[in-house]
């Protein structure tokens, strides 16, 4: 009897030490620093426009920015009422760039118009690049004088009509080596009307010239919403519904400072998945690739900047994410795309 | 069915041993510490248990085995993540858990002051979730199977004192059914900030290092 007591006295003492736990008082553990979170949303950005006139086949561009290996080219495009199949005609006009003058840089002279940036009115002088005179092609400038640029002046020696606008579906200016498989950048259909705006973007996977199908063009430029969040020294922007980047850009982001310094903080990246091979992917060729991870034809459903590791946000004022052309140096540069206000209590970190 | 199979082994065992054995009931409490399998998301802890063996012959015993454990769930397998307003936090969300496992239990030892022993059992293990924590399902149970070992030293008569080693293992056994974490908290922002963890579902081997003590009624 004593040993059965003495028994049971035991298990109840190991029955104690395993039912209180100190342990079990906590349910909710907090996993590193709280996330302060922003969002990031559109910039009054300067992409590459063009206006078509189809009195002339005139096509006047601006801020094409020089693009490493490639020049940007203007083209016609008729499609055959047979056939349905859009042919490709090279217009070798005369290429003229502009640059801007006021009158602090460039005296009194010349046509008054508004500056595109300021609105203010300013004087432009017409500079014709005699060196690009009728090749066609244009190589693009990172010039900020540069104010717009005359390509693709059709002629009737150029197409061997004298009817250049008739039987024209679009205008389009590609960029590429010339090899065949430019990509558009900009595009404008013309019909019976169609001087005005050209737009710019990535048209999807029919972008390429000669295999292109005007019914299917699905234009936009820009878009898309992001999310700040800036957690330690960890700096992550999830984004979503961004445009695919014109052939020959691509998107990046910058953290800037109050006096305007800019640190690079990575290429966009497809979002996180926890299948490794499609995690955080450059997203560099996103403009020629669809079989990247979120890809879509016209659009990046999901996408992401990030450093995991940036350091101190202090002095930080805001996030950019800029389109810039491949080829582009580290600086900061670009076409401002979306931007966000960095929280005071991210730079306390 | 299960209680039919416990049932059957326990009636097959006393059919199978000697008419002529002494038979002695042996009784004794278990304390152990249990490292369940990394899968399971259950972290490490002790363990009660208490075991009844009846000795059918001088190396053949049969009985029964009763475990008892209130573990904690690993956190780190269950994250969330909760925004309010322009901040966002990351929790690992862990919940108590109470463990009983009990099974038919069958051992040879080769007799002795100092005894090896192998034995083995089949039974149930029964997770009962934190009803504060979880939601939904509150009982998570399937078929369990003990396999292991040791060594038995009779410390006076009747009173004897084991180590042993047991790999207890628990069948169909699916950690999703202890996340407590609602899909909607599931980490967006930081995804990866507590790496996830591959999902989990089938035969988890649990390792149980206990010492125990056997005492035998009115026994030598």
């Amino acid at each position: 009897m004593r040993r059965l007591n003495r028994t049971l006295g035991l298990s109840a003492l190991m029955l104690a030490a395993v039912a209180c736990d100190d342990d079990r008082t906590s349910v909710l553990t907090p996993v590193g620093e709280i996330s302060i979170g922003t969002p990031v949303g559109s910039a009054p950005f300067q992409v590459p426009t063009g206006t078509v006139s189809t009195a002339t086949l005139t096509v006047t561009a601006s801020w094409l920015r020089a693009v490493t290996g490639a020049s940007y080219r203007t083209w016609y495009v008729s499609r055959d009422p047979v056939s349905n199949v859009d042919v490709y005609t090279p217009a070798f006009g005369t290429i003229i760039e502009r640059f801007r003058r006021d009158s602090l840089s460039g005296g009194t002279t010349g046509t008054p118009v508004p500056d595109p940036i300021t609105g203010e009115t300013i004087r432009v002088i017409d500079t014709i690049d005699v060196s690009l005179v009728r090749t066609g092609t244009y190589a693009g400038t990172d010039n900020p004088d540069v104010f717009e640029v005359i390509m693709g002046i059709d002629s009737a020696a150029d197409v061997g009509t004298t009817t250049p606008a008739a039987g024209r579906n679009a205008v389009v200016v590609s960029l590429g080596d010339g090899s065949g498989s430019d990509g558009m950048v900009l595009f404008r259909r013309t019909g019976v009307a169609g001087n005005g705006a050209m737009t710019f973007g990535n048209f999807g996977g029919t972008d390429v010239i000669a295999a292109a199908n005007p019914a299917d063009y699905v234009f936009g430029t820009g878009g898309g919403t992001g999310t700040g969040n800036f957690r330690g020294a960890e700096v992550s922007v999830d984004f979503r519904e961004l445009r695919r980047p014109p052939t020959g850009y691509f998107y990046r982001g910058f953290l800037v400072d109050a006096d305007g310094v800019a640190t690079l903080v990575d290429t966009l990246r497809s979002a996180y998945n926890a299948l490794a091979s499609i995690s955080r992917v450059s997203l560099f060729d996103a403009d020629v690739n669809g079989q990247l991870p979120g890809i879509a034809v016209t659009s990046i459903t999901h996408s992401q900047v990030r450093d995991a590791d940036f350091g101190s946000f202090a002095g930080q004022t805001q996030f950019i994410l800029t389109l810039d052309p491949k080829g582009a140096g580290a600086a900061f540069g670009g076409t401002v795309i979306l931007l966000g206000d960095i929280p005071e209590r991210a730079t306390a970190n | 069915m299960l209680r039919k199979i416990l049932v059957g082994v326990a009636l097959l065992g006393a059919a199978a041993a000697p008419a002529t054995a002494q038979r002695q009931f042996h009784v004794g409490p278990r304390l152990g510490y249990t490292q369940y399998a990394a899968e399971t998301g259950i972290e490490a802890g002790p363990m009660f248990g208490m075991d009844a063996m009846l000795s059918l012959s001088n190396n053949l015993s049969l009985g029964f085995r009763f475990d008892f454990a209130r573990p904690v769930t690993d956190g780190t397998f269950f994250p969330a993540e909760m925004t309010f307003g322009d901040t966002t936090m990351l929790f690992a969300v862990s919940q108590p858990l109470t463990i009983v496992n009990y099974a038919v239990a069958a051992e040879f030892s080769t007799g002795g002051s100092f005894a090896p022993f192998v034995n083995g059992g089949v039974g149930q293990y029964r997770i009962s979730l934190d009803p504060q924590v979880a939601r939904g399902l509150s009982v998570l149970d399937d078929i369990a199977l003990m396999v292991g070992g040791g060594l038995e030293i009779q410390t006076s008569a009747g009173t004897s004192v084991r180590l042993s080693v047991q790999d207890i293992i628990y069948n169909n056994f699916n950690r999703a059914n202890l996340n407590p974490v609602d899909a909607r908290f599931a980490p967006i922002r930081f995804p990866d900030a507590i790496p996830p963890q591959p999902p989990f579902h089938g035969v988890a081997h649990n390792i149980h290092i206990a010492l125990a003590f056997s005492f035998t009624p009115g026994g030598q």
